[in-house]
């Protein structure tokens, strides 16, 4: 069954972004060999900049590079990389990579290809994880418009849309009334289609005020399986999460340790190797099983920074064969962190995407701070990835003073050239819900709406005092030829 | 003692500003306020409003401004005249009959042509920036009279979709 632990000498990390620094860094502590790839948009990346060595892969378009099985196997036969990294999202999830790699002689870092395939189609892990004695929540097989309008009558609305092959909250809708859902289909479709090359979509019923809650687990080879506490994941938007943290707040402890069991005993039902996530949904002291992920996790930092585990490195040494280096009871959760995505989108237009070039960057420090992210000056975000610039981690010893350093953080942090959802993360740290440790799924849609700027006069006051500012200065000099010095001298009268 | 009138949405305020060199002196509506503004880098500035720290970050320049003010959006016109009486009044908003792109993205499909009749609400078309979808609906029930982009097109934030009436 096992094999002799052969330790990875050099990574091919197939990702962009924050996830492949992220990846290289754990190459790097562990004196591994990080190989980057990039696409056509990415030349100039900080991935590209931080690895040993990198190959181009393709176009822009995900579909020629990232996710261009062919290319991305041709350029680790080429790097004479041992491993492949997958990252989150792209190819992480697909069975047909990682038995590519397979083929090729790479280790895959992540299930078998049977658990990602098992992991991928929803409907049937759900009734694994079932047959399993865990709890499931209710809903459909993946169906057409005609049974889900049939469906969507018998399960009652509000109802959930997702989609069968889904993952980052692409593909999910929800309907309120039955007259939205035609619609509500064609659009899961679309971007299912898009997004995972599967059009296939399933129901799932919806519970008032949920709260999102996951597992991080870690299996080996050798059939040691071990959780590293759970993540509270409910702030989204979009489907999506933008604030996560650990341990979760307002759980009873009871619920925190049957949620835990449960994740372990779910994925030992679908015989799950490597890092992986187990979602359940929490709503009124019960708790439903959702889905695996069946990859590293977006906000995987907040796990580490309470574990002190590298879950990256951890990754690498399972994958090559050895075994987990720790026992569950030598698990110890110490303190409490917290996740702020940062993204390139217009927090006061429903918080659409943005593209557009990177001003300037100012970025926050200070005990339990961590960053990690890709903001570089001048770099240009196309519409071709996702917005996601930079994740905040902030650490303290309690939730409050994890918070405080937080709202500091997000205080000091400066992104000029596009909007971001800094502003909103300012405003949700601040919440007296979120302080209180009191909010569900539907906080964003219902709470958002309510915040307050300044009054129209401070308004009026920033505008004038700009134009007085404008009318003072010299023509001749555009404000970007304005140096420090000069600026200072003027404010003195000296200039 | 420099004179603005500046609208913001409905409202309009006349603000005074002078500065002996350091600190601005500036009146809102007769109100005096003691008021710094700094630029820790450019065009994002941090203002100072009788010792409150207020961040300020200019977004458009071209037309009425569009400022960020502690993450709020505000559009605020600049006149350095009082506006007459006639143009005093509240600014007429975009007009409705124009359907305008909410985000920068790829034209996925259009739903309606030359001479659709459509109801409030309906898909006029569909975009997509990031893989997200959105559909853009119409604001009103009518007809649309000019279909000025097609399937497969980069589109900027702003640009003209389809005209209604």
């Amino acid at each position: 069954m096992s094999r002799a632990a052969r330790r990875p000498r050099k990574v091919l990390v197939a990702n962009r972004g924050e996830i492949a620094l992220r990846v290289i860094r754990a190459c790097r502590a562990l004196r591994i060999t990080p190989v980057a790839v990039y696409s056509d948009a990415d030349q100039g990346a900080l991935h590209v900049h931080a690895a040993d060595e990198a190959y181009r892969v393709g176009g822009a378009a995900p579909a020629d590079s990232y996710l261009n099985i062919p290319a991305i196997i041709d350029a680790a036969r080429r790097a004479g990389a041992d491993t492949v990294h997958p990252g989150y999202g792209f190819l992480s999830e697909n069975p047909a990579f990682a038995e590519a790699c397979a083929r090729a002689g790479l280790v895959f870092v992540g299930p078998p290809a049977s658990a990602l395939a098992l992991c991928g189609d929803k409907a049937a892990t759900r009734r694994r994880v079932a047959a399993a004695g865990v709890p499931v929540l209710g809903g459909t097989d993946p169906l057409d418009d005609q049974a889900a309008i049939t469906a969507a009558a018998d399960l009652g609305f509000p109802i959930l849309i997702k989609a069968a092959a889904g993952g980052g909250g692409k593909g999910i809708h929800l309907v309120e009334r039955s007259a939205d859902l035609p619609g509500a289909l064609r659009l899961a479709r679309g971007e299912a289609r898009t997004a995972f090359g599967d059009d296939r979509v399933y129901l799932e019923r919806w519970l008032d005020r949920p709260r999102h809650i996951e597992v991080q687990i870690i299996a080996d080879e050798h059939g040691a399986i071990v959780h590293l506490g759970e993540r509270e994941c409910s702030i989204q938007r979009r489907h999506q999460k933008v604030i996560e943290e650990t341990p979760a707040p307002g759980l009873a402890a009871t619920l925190r340790d049957a949620i835990r069991a449960a994740a372990l005993t779910a994925a030992r039902a679908v015989g799950y190797r490597n890092a992986g996530t187990v979602e359940v949904l929490a709503s009124e002291g019960a708790f439903y099983f959702l889905e695996i992920n069946a990859r590293l996790q977006v906000e995987h930092p907040v796990t580490e920074v309470v574990t002190g585990i590298d879950l990256v490195a951890l990754q690498l040494g399972v994958a090559s064969g050895e075994p987990i280096p720790i026992r569950q009871e030598d698990v110890r959760l110490r303190g409490h962190a917290i996740e702020c995505r940062i993204s390139a989108e217009d927090t006061e237009q429903q918080f659409l995407p943005w593209v557009g070039r990177i001003g300037h960057v100012l970025l926050p420090g200070g005990p339990g701070i961590r960053i990690d992210g890709v903001l570089a000056p001048g770099a240009e975000i196309t519409r071709h990835y996702d917005p996601l610039l930079a994740k905040l981690i902030a650490w303290g010893s309690t939730r409050d003073e994890a918070i405080a350093r937080m709202a500091a953080a997000l205080r000091e942090t400066v992104v000029t050239g596009v909007p971001t959802t800094i502003p909103f993360h300012r405003w949700a740290v601040a919440h007296p819900a979120f302080r209180a440790g009191e909010y569900d799924t539907r906080f964003v849609d219902r709470e958002w709406g309510t915040r307050r700027g300044p009054e129209g006069w401070m308004a009026a006051l920033a505008a004038a005092v700009l134009a007085y500012r404008a009318d003072g200065r010299t023509p001749l000099l555009p404000p970007q030829d304005v140096t420090a010095w000069t600026s200072a001298a003027r404010r003195e009268g000296i200039a | 003692m420099k004179r603005y009138w500046v609208r913001v949405g409905a409202e309009e305020f006349e603000v005074g500003v002078d500065s002996d060199g350091g600190t601005l002196r500036v009146t809102v509506g007769g109100a005096p306020h003691r008021v710094e503004l700094t630029e820790p880098v450019p065009s994002w500035y941090t203002l100072v409003v009788d010792g409150m720290c207020h961040d300020l970050a200019v977004r458009d320049l071209a037309g009425p401004w569009t400022l960020s003010l502690d993450g709020r959006a505000y559009t605020a016109e600049v006149a350095r005249t009082r506006r007459s009486g006639a143009d005093a009044g509240p600014h007429p908003s975009a007009r409705s009959e124009e359907v305008r792109s909410p985000m920068p993205g790829l034209l996925i499909a259009v739903h309606v042509g030359e001479g659709s009749r459509v109801e409030m609400g309906q898909a006029l078309a569909i975009m997509e920036a990031m893989k997200m979808q959105m559909e853009i609906r119409a604001p009103h029930a009518g007809r649309v009279t000019r279909v000025h982009v097609g399937p497969g097109q980069e589109i900027a934030a702003g640009q003209l979709l389809v005209t209604m009436e």
